[in-house]
Formats: structure tokens, C-alpha cells, sequence
């Protein structure tokens, strides 16, 4: 970890933007905050923005004004949908871009089989997602559900750290690893599940219920194992640099797919 | 894997090393070895594909001090588990069960997406248990909708797929065990043997020729097999003698310890012996020893089929290398496809045998014990547009120029500007020299021009050196660009366009080719027709360059523990040299 980085995101008010009914779940954050903090804060969801940050400098983004940078880091677009805040759970450095419809109003109703000991409301969890993921512009993430009994049920999904998830996907997995990217116009139906180090090319589709292990590469409709990712998959250019300040200056983009997204995350304005 | 432009390859030479050593044989190859240097690697050669490699895929042996592509590694498994339950497979249960899960793991035999077992009852919603939801079971496919009801097969249970498959024939009927079968065949033969004493006592062979005619029509691809496999067994079996060193076979009048004792006397005559020795095998006869004969009628139905119910029931080549009896013709006869393991493995170097790397074996790990990458020994190249209309207009260079590039259209006869970055993986600073030819190889021609072929690169030190010093002196990075913004200065030949910590960026200036040879009216309106003459691929710009480094490093410990003679050694620094052979993609040139 990046101590300037710390000190960086240490400073003000810490606050989980979106996560008004639970603490953060990365250990790492969690400590980091609710040492000096109280974890639940209350965050007004669509504050408005300083001036400053209304000048985008990427065309990619030049539609997007964001919301305002949270102290977790966290870069959510006013132009995204999100129904359900209180049951999304953001890492923390996770970029959410336009037009990307987070569904966690589709949560599980199933009765929790442990209820809270101090009585509080536990609000259930419909979609974590992990630190410095990327979600790219048009990408609908919706958990997946199944028919039981004559009700659909909705289950939590959970996205890990480092993912990045191209334009316009539609995403239903009930688990996505760390380090996993996902190519454009990718469809991942309900109830996938992919484990770490895997590259989805785009335009794939992703049946229901389909193990994609580690380390391989995904592609086609359906989707089938067509590779295996290098050893070398995700490490960063530069060596053992990888991720510094110095490495900005890079080539074409300054992060590895599966790799660390940090500086991708601190380039979407 | 198609990567987007602008993409980097790396060639691994140990398939030119290769060729380097056949040609003495082969008087037909065209370049010989000596004249290495002067060849230029061409991308567009068939033989380049098996070469180039993205960085990710390379390794590096330490010891070699050379690239290591998957083609010139040695790998050795660690384990086998299935894709789909992430289930371990001990190497036992492989030699016995063959490579494929025997869980539940199924894939479609139409659209290879994993099956789901489903039931075929809907599930009452009264019942509030899921141990109301009964069978009868199916596998069936979420993407294609193919389900085993199809081939007419259910299942009594939602576990066990496996052995309830291998007892199913499609169409509900029971397949035999192996037992069974054999039981089978040896009450046939004596039933057929007890047929023959009668035939010959009634010179009447009518019965069983029609017998053998419908045993034919029902035999199954395992069947067969087993026919077969029995019959050779038995034949092995009658024509190797019983062992000669056996001790029951003490006889010394037999004629097989005699011609033992005679090859241990003899052995000039031995061989001749030997090789008369093997009486040939019997092959098959009948169905029953395995044999089948090529029934004319079968092949009229098929087609008489087809007529009938059209190609759609016919299967694809690629559906019936999935399967595991290669001669099915229609749909019907489609089993479930057990899926196939995976493996995890370690890579050796070809030359030395040195671990290149070695993941940690538990499947649900994705550590490794050793990796030793490409990424950390070579430099990194990448390109990147520097499009001097968007540069003149942009101030600060690598802002918004790259985006706003079409890497799909270059144009051509257009001088367009690139910027090559070469970032540096070692911790001492390396000399470079590119070298590309002036035009690219094929057909179509396109100039390319470095700019600055040689330059330096600093070495990969720690990251916070740059940062601070690049906070003292901001104005490092942009030095190149004048004041005014203007940055016509920095093209330049022979200067280097900026440079950080561990990275330099020159210039190369591309004229992409033409899609078609030119005319004085290259620039009308007939654009489409000059890709009906390109191949595929014809028109993307990839352009050879040879990579030259030259460092100074630590003498490795293991070399300096050899020739440790005095201590003043410690620091002693050998000159090395790397070289290699990288393709860049820059795009693909638009259609005028």
C-alpha cells in the first residue's frame, strides 16, 4: 500500500458512500475508518459538486458529472441509476461510471437465519462490490434470482476487488473475484460464478450457473474456456514499480488489465 | 487472442535456434544461418505466429539469461481438477477414469454450456421442505434448452449422474456392465459353437446368418470395444507362450525354453529367429470377436433419413469430436458430455531444466511458489498516437491525443507520429538500439522511420525517487515542449522525445502503405475495391522492431560464489546484452 496514499485518504471525513446500513466489509478499510470514526455515516447521496470537478479532461467521461469524490475514494456518476443505495456496499475507490444501473432494491427477502443480537434492523446486502473496481458507462448489475416456491428470490452478489467491467455488460453472477476483466458488451447470466485472474473477452455470454476457474480465458456464446491467462497476467509494467507515481508516464494506459486498477481509478475524473 | 491496437508481440527465438540447426540437412531453406543478422523477422511469415508472444506469456530463465516462450518450457503437472466443481482429482482416479469429472459435471453436446439437473416435476408450492421437489431428473442445458428428455433419458436421483449415465442407453434402455456383457458373449460363442456342430450336421446356413444380422443392428460403440478388446486379449493371450522364465515351465523338450536356450547360445542367429518367430495374429471373425461389417442397408436409412427429417438432425463435426463414439451421425444418438479436467502446472526451462514457475498446488490457490517473468528481465515497449493536429492543439502532451486516434483508420500516404515508450524493468539502467527496415514486409508498404534509435533508459529504482524528484522539478517531464506549447521542436531526429524514472519515449514516424498499389487517381471514389485483393488481416499495420539493450549488472551470486576468489569481487559488474524481436501493431489502415 501506497503510504502517501493512506495519508491521503485518511484525512477529512471519511465516509462510505452508499453504505448506510452496514460497515464496510474490507477489513483493510474498515480499520482504517471506524478507528477514529463511527462507520455508519449518513452521506447525502446526491450533493452537489465542486466547481472544480465539473471540468472533465477525458472525453470518456465529459458527460459524467460525478458525484461528489467521497473521502473512501469511491467515484459514482450522477448520471447512474441506483435504486436500493442501502444495500450496496462500495469497497472504497470504486468508480461507477454513467448510465450504469446498480439493482440493490432487488434484495433477498428471505428471513436472515441469524438475526442481530442488539435488535437493530439488519438491512440485507444485495450487491458488495470491492475496492478500485470499475464499472464501466451503460453496464446493468442486477443479483441474480431464482423462482422458489412460486416467489422469486433474489440473492446477494458480490464483485471483488480490482475488477473491471466493461461498457454496456449485464451482469448477474452471484460472485466475481478479484482481478477479473471483463471485455464490452458482455452478458453474464444468474448465478455465475468466477474466480480469480480470468479475462472475459467481449461479446461473450456467460450461461447460467457456469464455473469459470482461475486464470483462464473466457470467450463466445455461449461461453467456453479458450485459454489460460500468462504468468505474467496483471502484473504491472515497470516491474516492481508497478503502480508508483512514476509509472504515469507510461504507455498507452498506465494499468494492466487484471492488474491493479489503482491508476485507473485515480484517472476517471 | 485478439488484442486491441495498439498491441506489442515478442518473439521468442528458440524456434529460430531451431531452424539454425536443420538447414545442414535440408538443402531447401532458403536462409542459411549465417546470414542471421542481416534478416529481418517478418510478421506476416506463417512460422511468425508460433513465436510471438504477448509479454504477459513470456518467461525468463535466470540462468539461460534468455526469453522463455510456452513453446520452449517443459510443464509438468501438478494436479488435475475439474472446471466446473473445482474438484481435485488424484492422479490414481486418472489412470483408472480416464480425464473427465465423474461428478455432475456435464456439458450440452450441442452448445458445450454446462448442464443443469433439473426436475422434471414442478415443485409443489404447498410443500414447504426442498426435499418435496422429486424426481424424475434431467440434464439440461440453461443456454441451448437441449435436455436429456430429448434422447430419452431420466434420472432417479439428482446425484450419481455419472454411474445412472453409464447404466442408460438413450431412449431409456439399460446399457450391460462390463460383467454382464461379458457373461453375455461367452453364452453367444457357445450357443454359436453349439450352431456350427448343427450346421454341420444340416448343412442348413440360413439361421444364423440372419442372427448375426440383428445382432449387428443393436451392437453400441461400447460393445464393440469390448468385443474387440476381448478378442485380442484372448489372441494375446494363446499366441505369447506362457512366460519362458516361468518356473511351471521346467519341460526342456518344450519348444519354447528350447529356443530360449538356443537364442542364449546363439545370438547371431537369434535375431532371424526372432523374426520369424511371431505367427500373425487371427484377426476378427465375427461380431463377436468384434468384427463389423460394413452394412450398405444402414447407410440407405441414414440417408433415406435425412431425406426425410432434413440436415437439422444431422450433427456438426465439431459436436461429434465432443462426443466420445466419433461415429454418430444424428442427433438422437447425443450423450451428455462429462466435462473435462484441468490441470495446474509448473514450467521448466527446456535448456537447463530450472523451475521457471511453479504454482502453489492447492486448486482454490492462486499464488505462485516461483514465477519468473519476462515482464522483469525486458523492457516494456508500447505505442501510442501522437497525432500532431491534437498535439498542436493540446499543450500537454498524452492528455486527450490517444482517445481521440483511430487506431482502425489510418490514414494512408499521411505522415502520422508515434510515440514508443520503453520502460525499464531492471534495476540498472540499460542502453537501447532499435532497429526496423524502412518499409514493413508485405504487401502493403508502409515507411517507418525511429526517430531515435538510440538512446537510455534509467533504471527502475525506488518509486518515491521519482516522486520527489519529479516534485522538485516539475518541468522535467515536459522539457521537450517549448514554453509556447508548441511542439514542432520536439520531433527532432536523434533526440528523444521524454524520459522519466524508469522510462524514454522516441518518436517513429509511420507513412502507412497503400490498401492498393497507386495510381495517379489513387484518391477517386472506388475505395471497395481493393480489399477483394488483400488477404485477411492484409491491411493491419505491423511493423518489426529489434530491440538491442546493453546494461551493466551485478555479477549474479550464484556466478560470484563459483569465482569467489577474492572479496574486491563483490561488486564487480559484467556487461550484458539482450536482444530480441518485438512486433508492434499499430492499426489498421482505412479503406480510401
Amino acid at each position: 500500500m501506497n503510504p502517501l496514499l493512506q495519508a491521503k485518504s485518511c484525512q477529512g471525513v471519511p465516509n462510505i458512500l452508499l453504505n448506510l446500513g452496514q460497515t464496510c466489509n474490507h477489513p483493510l478499510l474498515s480499520s482504517l475508518y471506524s478507528s477514529s470514526h463511527p462507520p455508519i455515516f449518513p452521506a447525502p447521496l446526491r450533493t452537489h459538486l465542486p466547481p472544480s470537478s465539473l471540468l472533465p479532461t477525458r472525453p470518456l467521461t465529459s458527460s459524467t458529472a460525478l458525484k461528489h469524490p467521497q473521502d473512501s475514494g469511491n467515484k459514482v456518476s450522477r448520471r447512474s441509476a441506483i435504486t436500493g443505495t442501502a444495500n450496496i456496499t462500495l469497497g472504497g475507490r470504486t468508480v461507477i461510471q454513467a448510465d450504469v444501473h446498480l439493482r440493490g432494491d432487488l434484495h433477498p427477502t428471505r428471513a436472515m437465519p441469524r438475526s442481530d443480537s442488539s435488535g437493530r434492523e439488519v438491512i440485507p446486502t444485495s450487491i458488495s462490490i470491492g475496492r478500485c473496481t470499475v464499472i464501466s458507462t451503460g453496464s446493468v448489475i442486477k443479483p441474480p434470482s431464482r423462482v422458489s416456491r412460486g416467489q422469486v428470490h433474489y440473492y446477494p452478489m458480490k464483485i471483488g476487488d480490482n475488477v473491471f467491467v466493461g461498457p454496456n455488460c449485464s451482469i448477474s453472477a452471484i460472485s466475481i473475484a478479484s482481478h477479473v476483466h471483463i471485455g464490452v458488451n458482455t452478458t453474464i447470466h444468474p448465478f455465475v460464478i468466477i474466480k480469480e485472474n480470468v479475462k472475459i473477452l467481449p461479446n461473450t455470454v456467460i450461461p447460467t450457473q457456469m464455473v469459470i476457474p482461475s486464470g483462464s480465458v473466457v470467450g463466445g456464446r455461449p461461453a467456453r474456456v479458450v485459454g489460460e491467462v500468462g504468468e505474467g497476467w496483471g502484473v504491472s509494467a515497470g516491474g516492481a514499480g508497478g503502480g508508483g507515481l512514476g509509472v504515469g508516464g507510461g504507455g498507452e494506459k498506465n494499468w494492466v488489465e487484471g492488474g491493479d486498477l489503482r491508476e485507473l481509478v485515480r484517472s476517471i475524473k | 487472442m485478439a488484442q486491441p491496437f495498439p498491441y506489442t508481440y515478442y518473439s521468442c527465438d528458440c524456434y529460430d535456434s531451431k531452424t539454425a540447426s536443420i538447414p545442414t540437412k535440408r538443402s531447401s531453406q532458403p536462409p542459411p544461418p549465417e546470414d542471421e543478422d542481416e534478416r529481418t523477422f517478418d510478421p506476416r511469415n506463417p512460422r511468425s505466429n508460433y513465436s510471438l508472444y504477448p509479454l504477459e506469456h513470456l518467461l525468463y530463465c535466470e540462468d539461460c539469461q534468455q526469453i522463455r516462450c510456452p513453446r520452449c518450457v517443459i510443464e509438468e503437472t501438478l494436479n488435475w481438477f475439474c472446471p466446473s466443481c473445482l474438484f481435485e482429482v488424484p492422479s490414481s482416479m486418472i489412470k483408472s477414469e480416464g480425464n473427465r469429472c465423474t461428478r455432475n459435471c456435464y456439458n450440452c453436446p450441442v452448445c458445450t454450456s454446462p448442464m443443469m439437473v433439473n426436475s422434471l416435476e414442478p415443485p409443489d408450492p404447498n410443500t414447504d421442505d426442498r426435499s418435496g421437489i422429486g424426481g424424475p431428473w434431467v440434464l439440461s442445458c440453461p443456454y441451448c434448452h437441449w435436455s436429456t428428455v430429448d434422447i430419452g433419458i431420466e434420472f432417479e436421483k439428482h446425484t450419481g449422474i455419472t454411474q445412472q449415465l453409464s447404466r442408460i442407453a438413450n431412449g431409456g434402455k439399460p446399457i450391460p456392465t462390463q460383467k454382464e456383457r461379458d457373461k453375455e458373449r461367452d453364452r453367444r460363442k457357445e450357443l454359436e459353437s453349439k450352431k456350427k456342430e448343427r450346421e454341420i450336421l444340416s448343412e442348413s446356413d440360413d439361421s444364423p446368418t440372419v442372427d448375426r444380422r440383428r445382432v449387428d443392428g443393436s451392437l453400441s460403440h461400447e460393445e464393440l470395444f469390448s468385443n474387440l478388446s476381448a478378442f485380442y486379449k484372448s489372441q494375446i493371450a494363446s499366441a505369447t507362450p506362457s512366460n519362458p522364465f516361468s518356473p511351471h515351465d521346467i519341460n526342456f523338450s518344450s519348444p519354447s525354453s528350447f529356443s530360449r536356450i538356443m537364442n542364449l547360445y546363439s545370438s547371431t542367429s537369434s535375431k532371424k529367429q526372432k523374426q520369424a518367430k511371431p505367427t500373425p495374429m487371427r484377426e476378427a471373425a465375427s461380431t463377436l470377436e468384434g468384427l463389423t461389417i460394413h452394412d450398405s442397408a444402414a447407410d440407405a436409412t441414414a440417408i433415406e433419413r435425412i431425406k426425410k427429417e432434413g440436415w437439422s438432425i444431422t450433427l456438426s463435426s465439431t459436436q461429434k469430436h465432443d462426443q466420445l463414439n466419433p461415429n454418430m451421425q444424428f442427433d438422437d444418438e447425443l450423450r451428455p458430455v462429462a466435462t473435462l479436467l484441468r490441470t495446474k502446472r509448473g514450467k521448466r526451462c527446456r535448456n537447463c531444466r530450472h523451475i521457471l514457475s511453479k504454482p502453489e498446488s492447492k486448486i482454490t490457490s492462486t499464488r505462485y511458489k516461483i514465477k519468473l517473468l519476462a515482464l522483469n528481465h525486458i523492457p516494456r515497449l508500447s505505442l501510442r498516437a501522437l497525432s500532431t493536429t491534437t498535439a498542436q492543439q493540446n499543450p500537454t502532451p498524452g492528455t486527450s491525443a490517444p482517445l481521440t486516434f483511430d487506431y482502425n483508420a489510418l490514414k494512408s500516404g499521411i505522415p502520422t507520429h508515434f510515440l514508443l515508450t520503453l520502460s525499464n524493468p531492471l534495476f540498472d539502467p540499460i542502453r537501447v538500439t532499435l532497429a526496423t527496415p524502412s518499409t514493413t514486409p508485405g504487401k502493403i508498404q508502409s515507411r517507418i522511420t525511429i526517430l531515435c534509435p538510440q538512446f537510455e533508459v534509467g533504471a527502475n529504482t525506488d518509486v518515491w525517487d521519482d516522486a520527489l524528484s519529479s516534485s522538485l522539478s516539475p518541468v522535467k517531464r515536459g522539457s521537450v515542449i517549448g514554453p509556447d506549447g508548441q511542439i514542432q521542436g520536439g520531433i527532432e531526429a536523434g533526440k528523444i522525445w521524454d524520459r522519466g524514472r524508469n522510462w524514454t519515449r522516441v518518436v517513429i514516424e509511420i507513412v502507412p502503405g497503400f490498401l492498393k498499389p497507386v495510381t495517379g487517381l489513387a484518391f477517386g471514389g472506388n475505395g471497395g475495391v481493393p480489399e477483394e485483393m488483400l488477404n485477411e488481416d492484409e491491411d493491419v499495420l505491423e511493423i518489426p522492431i529489434f530491440v538491442r539493450l546493453e546494461f551493466e549488472a551485478d555479477v549474479s551470486a550464484e556466478d560470484r560464489g563459483l569465482s569467489d576468489s577474492k572479496e574486491s569481487e563483490k561488486d564487480k559488474r559484467e556487461k550484458r546484452e539482450e536482444a530480441f524481436w518485438t512486433v508492434i501493431g499499430v492499426g489498421r489502415i482505412a479503406a480510401i
